[in-house]
């Protein structure tokens, strides 16, 4: 059930970005949730799900090495033809990867990360079994 | 001389956009070229060297899995606080790095960097001009 919703986000964001070749939800060891690609798509998600887990070192190497640099928000690769735009969400329990050409302009990739990560969220399986936290990571009841 | 060189094209790129917390040169071994850095800095260019090897052991393995396809542009990390921009000059042989707060412009940070690639490369010690290529990678007489 938790799939098929966040197969219906992932849809509907893809709709709002013409042109875009993949969409991924994976989680921080690489493993797929779920995926949307268009027909155009020639790389499989489960390699670029193998990525994310790639660059979660980095990530993490970034994080460690300095501080008062707050919350990682998203990373851009921005290759010859495409574009790459990796959003941490769920706390970095999860990620989100969008593939696309380059004649998708890359603020709206960004964008369009940063309005469904919260849906995205919430259609994660077990979500709401969470307890809120505030920024500290306390409970808020 | 080369050295002085090149502190001075990273000063002159620091005065094109304002609000740059630092811009450093490293090479692909993380040791520091040349760097700038604006009194609001907090992080020395030294402390990049344990996250951008890191980084660039990522962009290897990103360089020879399929997904690699092309050439990197520019990697930008996001966090609440930042914009770091890095960006490989000298076929991958050095790296720019941008740090600045999150209230100046991604995109002008990008056409800096993109701007100051052929200033920079020309700066390197003992860098030779490069010849032309044609887009298969032939060399043009």
């Amino acid at each position: 059930m938790s799939d098929m919703k966040l197969k219906d986000v992932l849809s509907e964001m893809a709709g709002e970005l013409a042109g875009t070749w993949v969409i991924v939800v994976a989680d921080n060891d690489g493993m797929l949730l779920s995926f949307w690609a268009s027909p155009d798509n020639k790389l499989p998600p489960e390699m670029l799900g193998g990525f994310v887990q790639t660059i979660n070192e980095a990530i993490d190497a970034f994080k460690q090495s300095t501080t008062d640099f707050g919350k990682l928000d998203d990373v851009i690769f921005s290759m010859g033809f495409s574009s790459i735009v990796i959003k941490p969400i769920a706390d970095g329990a999860c990620f989100m990867l969008v593939n696309a050409p380059k004649t998708v302009p890359l603020g709206m990739i960004r964008m369009a990360t940063n309005n469904y990560a919260p849906r995205l969220e919430q259609a994660l399986p077990g979500h709401g079994a969470l307890p809120n936290r505030n920024g500290m990571g306390t409970v808020v009841y | 001389m080369p050295d002085a060189s090149m502190n001075d094209v990273v000063s002159e790129m620091a005065r094109t956009v304002g609000g740059l917390w630092m811009i450093t040169l490293i090479d692909s071994d993380s040791m520091v070229l040349a760097t700038w850095q604006s009194p609001d800095n907090k992080v020395s260019p030294e402390a990049l060297g344990g996250f951008m090897q890191i980084f660039n052991n990522a962009v290897t393995v990103f360089k020879q899995s399929p997904v690699g396809f092309s050439r990197f542009e520019d990697v930008i990390f996001s966090t609440t606080n930042l914009h770091q921009v890095i960006k490989p000059i000298a076929e991958g042989n050095c790296f720019v790095v941008v740090s600045a707060p999150r209230n100046v412009p991604l995109g002008m940070i990008r056409a800096m960097c993109t701007n100051y690639v052929s200033k920079l490369e020309q700066a390197l010690p003992g860098r030779q001009p490069l010849p032309r290529k044609d887009g298969m990678g032939t060399i043009i007489p």
